[in-house]
């Protein structure tokens, strides 16, 4: 199991960092899909196959694909990224690793500590989701239902055709 | 929680009478909607309800934030026919947007759950997003979208990270939970700290506050005026009231940690803020500047924790709010009539032909500025008073150095207004347009004469 984590961490780390890196949108967009695919792994790990196919459908499935489509149909497959001042470039990094070392060196001592909740290995199964879901989450699961109302709203009046 | 469901069902049903065409319909049922719910809102003061596992908390503070919020819709919306005149298009679905906005800005005053304050905060954004490019072939509208888009998905990513780090140390994601980590645990693990500074951040983008402010004028300049009056009162009243509320209830008992941070963010939106605006020729621009210096006074409230902060905190937004309807309402207008471009040579001699509008906008900028017998006067008062019961006093008095940079400018508006003479013709409004102008400058004047109205509230 250690390994299998240690694997899919790597895959994970080593393909956001291709993300970043690579020069053409389309490996971009391919390397994400390999991000997303180790990162539904860590969720068959912690035994909630219901995430893991929900990512698998939604991120990989969907959302990726559409990427691709924009992305090939836009043509926008050139490597014309406008060119960024070494200043910009230099401030990036030092803020981005400041960032980085605040955040490691808050993680570092995370092993000592008192594990605040016990983990639930059952609680990730479609039935106890469900189960949660419907009762205790109900209000902000109904709340949502008024977020992607308004979203689909606005990718229709966005875009429709109008004459001007 | 009554008068959250009435926004919402009153968003879906202005979607089915868009099928209607008749514009006067579509306002009508918007306005008895929202008046339906400030009616459920304020009769339900003084009951405590906390509904369905204590996700929300609905309480009188979270009622009278509400009924602030949902007052000002009101007013903006009776200023939409004439804002909308000759537009077709769309028009219903802009005011569904509107109100669904609306629904998440009074769940997030009312959070009891992290989540539901998450949810709330994106069903807060979300309907923004689109109501920002609604102007679809502007360009400008439409970077406001897209810089609004970027900035606020940003501010949600580091929003839920801090959450994820709350959690993994709490176990909880319930408000009450949360506080109580804080009085068990003596040493505070510096991750969870790491996930208090985030959640500051996300919320300093959300508020406009200084150095997270760069969204701010642009999407206010770019965005239907009517948009930017919404964003620039009701999101950003509730964006405070969530944020008071984040740190009042959970992290009240975290020593010295986000302190310095609102801090930081107070004096540099104080100090940007106002120097900032002295320089724009746009008048929206300019009051986008304000908005983030006012930003700078209201976290005064945040820095000085005690029984007072939260009324003061209350009336400097009904006050702000007021002042900031009236002020865009007369802009709109002047940027139409004018065929000018909106800055401050648009406004030099309105008051000749258009004495209403010109004192409407005078009070509005007397009160944004503080003068006395107008409510900004009593709400930069009430905190300061509040923020020197908190020991703050070297903050108040930059506090009072920049309200006296703001009077500057306010009064360029001001005496462009009456002084300047150059011809100007006479600008036809609707009454429902008026109405909603005067009843927002009576408020201001009668706010500014009885304080003790709404300071006594909470």
């Amino acid at each position: 199991m250690a390994f299998l984590f240690y694997l899919l961490s790597g895959i994970a780390l080593l393909s956001a960092l291709m993300v970043v890196l690579s020069k053409s949108p389309i490996n971009s967009v391919i390397y994400l899909i390999v991000c997303f695919l180790s990162i539904a792994g860590h969720y068959i790990l912690l035994n909630a196959q219901f995430l893991a196919v929900v990512h698998i459908i939604v991120y990989t499935g969907a959302i990726m694909v559409v990427f691709l489509f924009v992305i090939m149909l836009l043509n926008l497959n050139k490597t014309n990224e406008p060119h960024k001042s070494v200043l910009t470039k230099f401030m990036a990094v030092i803020s981005g690793g400041m960032l980085f070392l605040v955040l490691i060196a808050a993680a570092k001592g995370v092993n000592e500590m008192i594990v605040a909740k016990e983990f639930d290995a059952n609680i990730g199964l479609v039935a106890n989701l469900g189960k949660v879901l419907y009762t205790d989450y109900m209000i902000p699961f109904e709340a949502s239902s008024v977020l992607f109302l308004s979203a689909m709203i606005g990718a229709v009046m966005l875009g429709k055709k109008d004459k001007k | 929680m009554f008068s959250i469901i009435t926004i919402a069902i009153t968003g879906v049903l202005l979607l089915y009478l868009g099928f209607l065409k008749n514009r006067w319909i579509y306002i009508s049922v918007a306005i008895t909607g929202l008046i339906t719910a400030l009616a459920l809102s304020v009769f339900s003061w003084n009951s405590l309800e906390t509904s369905f596992s204590n996700m929300l908390i609905i309480d009188n503070y979270a009622i009278a934030f509400n009924s602030v919020m949902i007052f000002a819709t009101i007013l903006i919306f009776l200023l939409a026919p004439h804002y909308f005149k000759g537009i077709e298009k769309n028009v219903p679905e802009i005011y569904a947007l509107l109100m669904f906005s609306l629904a998440g800005a009074c769940m997030v005053t009312s959070f009891d759950n992290l989540t539901m304050l998450f949810i709330g905060i994106e069903t807060m954004s979300i309907p923004l997003y689109i109501l920002a490019g609604s102007k679809k072939f502007s360009i400008r509208s439409n970077e406001a979208s897209f810089k609004y888009f970027i900035f606020s998905s940003l501010a949600t990513a580091i929003f839920l990270l801090g959450i994820t780090l709350v959690y993994g140390m709490v176990g909880s994601f319930h408000v009450g939970d949360i506080s109580n980590y804080f009085t068990i645990t003596k040493e505070i693990p510096s991750i969870l700290k790491v996930g208090i500074v985030l959640l500051v951040i996300s919320f300093g983008f959300k508020i406009a506050a200084v150095p997270f402010h760069f969204w701010a004028p642009d999407v206010y300049e770019g965005s239907p005026t009517l948009i930017t009056a919404f964003m620039a009162t009701v999101v950003k009243i509730a964006g405070f009231a969530a944020f008071y509320k984040l740190l009042s209830t959970c992290f009240i008992l975290v020593p010295d940690s986000w302190h310095h941070l609102i801090l930081g963010l107070s004096v540099l939106s104080l100090i940007i803020g106002n120097l900032a605006a002295i320089k724009q020729k746009d008048v929206k621009r300019m009051l986008a500047y304000s908005s983030i210096s006012h930003t700078g006074f209201m976290l005064f409230a945040i820095l000085s924790f005690n029984s007072f902060s939260a009324s003061s905190l209350l009336y400097y937004s009904f006050a702000y709010a007021l002042s900031t309807i009236a002020a865009f309402g007369v802009l709109m207008v002047v940027k139409n009539h004018m065929s000018a471009d909106g800055s401050v040579q648009a406004f030099e001699g309105l008051a000749k032909k258009n004495p209403i509008l010109a004192i409407v906008m005078t009070i509005s900028m007397l009160s944004m500025a503080g003068i006395p017998i107008t409510a900004g006067f009593f709400a930069k008062y009430y905190i300061f008073v509040s923020a020197i019961q908190g020991g703050w006093l070297w903050i108040v008095i930059i506090g009072i150095l920049a309200a006296l940079v703001g009077v500057a400018y306010y009064l360029k508006l001001i005496i462009a207004m009456f002084a300047k003479t150059s011809e100007t013709e006479k600008i036809v409004t609707s009454p429902l347009y008026i109405t909603s102008l005067l009843v927002a400058t009576v408020l201001i004047l009668i706010a500014g004469v009885l304080p003790n109205l709404i300071i006594s509230l909470i």
